[in-house]
């Protein structure tokens, strides 16, 4: 029961973080039917950048570990934003009107350039990090196995919660989000009636960049070590998770990268740790076999 | 020469050597240095002013340009030349083959050449085998690279469990691939595009993943070496026969020379490119064919007409999937060793890339970008670490350049002519 | 004239959530006839062919073809199926050619089925074997004799999608009827077309129903067709059928002219 509360503690952390940059893949795919297979790197980006940021104010500017964590966190989350911003400009926007591969094409080298870039500019070994937040509470204490909540995994949950919140009343509540909302239902029209869809699309990279980051920071802290192949495997399970939950819809990106986060979680803690990556993949067929259109989706017509 | 915008053209170029320069400040500007007390930073800021310098005026020269030349310049614009000479792609197509059937002959031709022929070779085949499923049939396909593991697999098993010769492994593997093909491809077919493309990007993650753990079966990480490489009649390619048979430099009185089995591997993979060619351009004439490339116009139209798309798509898949084990049981005999490592999700990229690239449904497309993003890599061997940056750097230029691809035109498969007039 | 119908529509329904697209119709369809379903807007029409072609699985109902060899049950078969066994042939009303295939090449796709019997799945063609090739010619020959029909002839090899709209929509109607249909659905053939275009339309329309003798029902707007050609008429309201029988009947139906005309206004009465 203990080993039970334990896992879903940890997956529930591990899953904040894949809905955080599912986020961005579904936004997206939302507004422009794109999978951004780049976006894994954003996050990787994210991660490198955090650890900079705070090494730099904590080691050369000497502010405490707290004051550190702020400024890494603000500074992720611009200049991460603004790699979001520069990728969806150079690598995207010529191809809005071209064959549908095309952009796919382009993004899959981009997450190759990136990746790359990170490899050539910090080197290829993992960055290892010294844990920064130690200790917990305990929950509860069994037999043999006691159920500890740290303190770490609380400021993810909690600063995952806000972060929802706060977009999701941006997208629902303000300007921006209804133009964002009616451009991903039908582009031309929004264009019409006056939306500037280019910055609306740039501002819907920009959002998603920024979850990116500051999940790139919570994998920097959670995990102590990074490095420049992070991007990929996480990227593939975020949008895992965003399929899951039903492309297009945020709560759904979310919820997707709960379970995916539960699903990897129970299974390395009660299966095998080898084949756990595995296991989200499968979960995801099978949801599609059964459920198209994901958890949340909502199913799209075709008009015949 | 229209009016040149000097301020504006001034404007953007600073604008652009700044955000260079942000985007470049974290990653480029600081270096972590990771030693064994702890995690240190090291400072390169001249890289930012490098990087800033570079994208301000490249911005510059581009907005100028822009002014200046309205209109892309004729050079770049690479007319479609497929439809402007379709008899010529014809001529093209023979003139490429004989190239390659003459290469290892010609003079300049050392064995590096040829060896890095074989491995254009290589991914020629996968181009051609991708483009079935992709080009022809229009399905998103993202694990192409499962398949030529299972062909790859099959044959290094079947070798050197069973003693089976490459000529016999190499339908079996073919057989193989084509069956992991139809098992991939039943349950998840029906999905859209862009969640088929998840799905079997899925796949051929599962794939290696298996590869990697199930040791008992397939040795895990450590692959599977001393597979035996093929033979020409019985004729081996060894230096010494071993017992029973003979070499093929005894047979034909040469002497030994290591370059006889490279040469012999590339007109094997050639021989089974050009298979793959012939085999393309004969299956669109007919019923099969013709229905894949109408499933990829219109699926609803189809169903109308009383074709089932899931048969349809997957002897699509099948057939892809086919080629892609040969190529697999190829990759696996010239190396003579495979492990996990060689089928990872980059390798589908590449393949995919090759394809698009050289314009979906182009025969020759796919080998001219083959020979783009695979060819030219490889003579840039030297600049090693650069490799995989220009490759991502390349693919996002061409498409920028040309998004359809290279060469985009689609040759019908059966023309009225001049029988119009009855 | 044949008294066994050849379509037969018993108590359909099609509901989308609490929306009743289609409620309770039953009506009937003869061979060799032409039988018009009009109706406003958002009555049901495409809805009921989509639900007649296999697109839709009705809740409720009933839909049987009657062929020489007895009745397929259309209800619950699958869209190509319905296509293949039970010989339904359709249009769309955004028309759905191969865009980037040939004219000529949109109607060999069409006798697929076919081919493909006559080549063993391609194989026969793979290996070069006449018989393909044979039977090849012959579905060159009846695209010929269709293109000829409607016209395209001399497009034969041009892109499909390069077509101006009228002979586009005149080539879908040969790619349907390059399947041997026994019913042939047309939705809203006569859209776009100007008052010439729609007379040779009427033109082709009662050819293929005197020469080659199948049922054919028609969605239309386009009165001058309707009442021009058809032998049979079914009005849709609401999901509804509120009316059916000759044109000159429906003409004079007042709840067809309630229908489409609305009510009179009071100061009028």
């Amino acid at each position: 029961m203990e080993y039970f509360l334990q896992q879903l503690i940890n997956g529930l952390t591990l899953g904040a973080i894949y809905g955080l940059i599912a986020i961005g893949y579904t936004m997206v795919y939302g507004i422009i039917r794109m999978i951004n297979f780049a976006h894994g790197e954003i996050y990787m980006l994210g991660a490198f950048i955090s650890l900079i940021a705070f090494l730099t104010a904590t080691t050369i500017g000497g502010t405490s570990v707290a004051l550190g964590l702020i400024l890494a966190l603000m500074s992720t989350m611009i200049l991460t934003a603004l790699w979001g911003w520069a990728v969806e400009r150079v690598a995207y926007r010529p191809l809005r009107n071209a064959p549908k591969l095309a952009p796919l094409i382009s993004a899959i080298g981009m997450s190759i350039v990136l990746q790359n870039f990170s490899q050539l500019t910090q080197g290829a070994r993992v960055k290892p990090l010294p844990p920064l937040f130690k200790g917990g509470i305990e929950i509860l204490r069994g037999d043999s196995f006691t159920v500890s909540l740290s303190y770490l995994q609380m400021v993810i949950i909690a600063l995952t919660v806000a972060l929802m919140a706060v977009f999701t009343w941006i997208i629902t509540r303000t300007s921006l989000g209804r133009a964002q909302r009616a451009t991903e239902q039908d582009m031309k029209m929004a264009a019409l009636l006056g939306v500037n869809t280019d910055r609306i699309i740039s501002a819907t990279f920009v959002m998603g960049a920024t979850l990116a980051a500051v999940a790139g920071l919570m994998v920097t802290l959670y995990y102590g070590v990074i490095d420049f192949y992070i991007g990929f495997l996480a990227g593939i399970k975020a949008f895992t998770a965003a399929v899951l939950g039903g492309i297009g819809s945020l709560p759904g990106a979310m919820l997707g990268g709960l379970l995916i986060g539960l699903i990897e979680a129970f299974w390395s803690g009660y299966f095998s740790i080898e084949y756990k990556d595995v296991a989200a993949f499968s979960i995801l067929v099978l949801v599609l076999l059964f459920r198209p259109t994901g958890l949340l989706g909502r199913p799209e017509v075709e008009k015949i | 020469m229209a009016a040149v915008n000097f301020p504006r053209a001034l404007r953007d170029g600073v604008l652009g050597a700044v955000v260079a320069a942000a985007l470049a400040l974290p990653m480029m500007g600081f270096r972590l240095v990771d030693s064994s007390q702890a995690l240190t930073l090291g400072f390169r800021f001249d890289w930012v002013l490098w990087a800033a310098l570079v994208v301000g005026i490249g911005r510059f020269v581009l907005s100028l340009s822009r002014d200046a030349l309205p209109g892309r310049l004729p050079v770049l614009a690479l007319p479609n030349w497929g439809e402007r000479f379709p008899k010529a792609r014809l001529y093209v197509g023979w003139g490429l083959a004989g190239f390659a059937i003459a290469l290892p002959f010609l003079p300049f031709a050392d064995r590096s050449l040829v060896d890095k022929a074989t491995l254009v070779l290589i991914y020629v085949m996968l181009g051609w085998g991708l483009n079935i499923v992709v080009g022809l049939a229009g399905l998103l396909d993202l694990g192409f690279v499962a398949f030529y593991a299972v062909g790859a697999y099959s044959y290094a098993l079947l070798a050197t469990k069973l003693d089976l010769s490459f000529w016999l492994c190499l339908p079996l593997a073919g057989l193989f691939a084509a069956g992991f093909g139809v098992a991939l491809g039943f349950p998840v077919l029906r999905l859209r595009g862009d969640y088929l493309a998840i799905v079997t990007l899925g796949f051929g993650e599962i794939i290696r993943v298996i590869l990697q753990n199930w040791q008992d079966f397939t040795n895990g990480p450590a692959g599977i070496s001393a597979i035996p490489r093929p033979t020409l009649f019985g004729l081996t390619f060894t230096a010494n026969a071993p017992a029973g048979k003979t070499t093929f430099a005894d047979y034909f009185g040469l002497d030994f020379s290591g370059d006889h089995r490279v040469i012999f591997l590339y007109f094997v993979i050639l021989a089974l490119a050009l298979f793959t060619n012939l085999f393309t351009l004969r299956i669109r004439r007919l019923p099969i064919g013709r229905a894949w490339e109408a499933l990829r116009e219109d699926e609803i139209a189809c169903r109308s007409l009383g074709l089932n798309p899931t048969t349809i798509k997957l002897s699509a898949f099948a057939t892809g999937a086919m080629f892609a084990g040969f190529a697999g049981s190829f990759f696996a005999t010239r190396q003579g060793f495979i492990s996990p490592e060689s089928f990872t999700f980059i390798e589908s990229a590449v393949i995919l890339a090759i394809v698009v690239l050289g314009g979906m449904g182009s025969q020759i497309g796919v080998v001219l970008a083959a020979l783009l993003l695979v060819g030219l890599p490889e003579w840039f061997r030297e600049l090693q670490q650069y490799r995989m940056l220009a490759f991502g750097g390349a693919m996002v230029l061409i498409m920028l350049w040309k998004p359809s691809g290279l060469l985009s035109h689609r040759a019908p498969t059966i023309r009225l002519g001049k029988e119009k007039a009855a | 004239m044949s008294h066994t119908p050849l379509l037969e529509v018993e108590h359909v329904t099609m509901r989308f959530g609490g929306l009743f697209a289609v409620n309770d119709l039953s009506f009937t369809a003869r061979p060799r006839q032409i039988t018009a379903i009009i109706g406003p807007n958002g009555a049901g029409k495409t809805t009921l062919f989509n639900c007649i072609t296999g697109f839709y699985k009705p809740q409720v109902g009933r839909i049987t073809l009657h062929q020489d060899q007895g009745p397929v049950y259309l209800e619950r078969l699958d869209d190509f199926d319905i296509a293949k066994k039970a010989r339904v042939g359709r249009t769309f009303q955004n028309i759905r050619l191969f865009a980037r295939m040939s004219v000529l090449e949109n109607l060999i796709v069409a006798q697929h089925n076919t081919l493909m019997r006559a080549s063993a799945f391609s194989l026969a063609g793979l290996l070069g074997l006449s018989r393909y090739s044979k039977a090849e010619k012959l579905g060159v020959d009846k695209a010929r004799y269709w293109l000829d029909k409607v016209g395209l002839l001399h497009l034969a090899d041009e892109d499909a999608g390069s077509l101006p709209y009228g002979s586009q929509r005149r080539l879908e109607i040969a790619r349907a009827m390059c399947t041997d249909p026994l019913l042939l659905c047309l939705d809203e053939p006569a859209a776009g077309l100007n008052p010439r275009e729609s007379l040779e339309l009427n033109t082709l329309l009662t050819g293929i129903r005197d020469e080659h003798g199948i049922g054919l029902l028609l969605i239309e707007h386009d009165m001058s067709v309707v009442m021009g050609i058809s032998d049979w008429v079914v009005v849709l309201d609401y999901g509804k059928k509120i009316a059916e029988g000759t044109p000159a009947a429906i003409r004079a139906d007042e709840a067809v002219i309630r229908a489409y005309l609305g009510e009179p206004d009071e100061a009028e009465a």
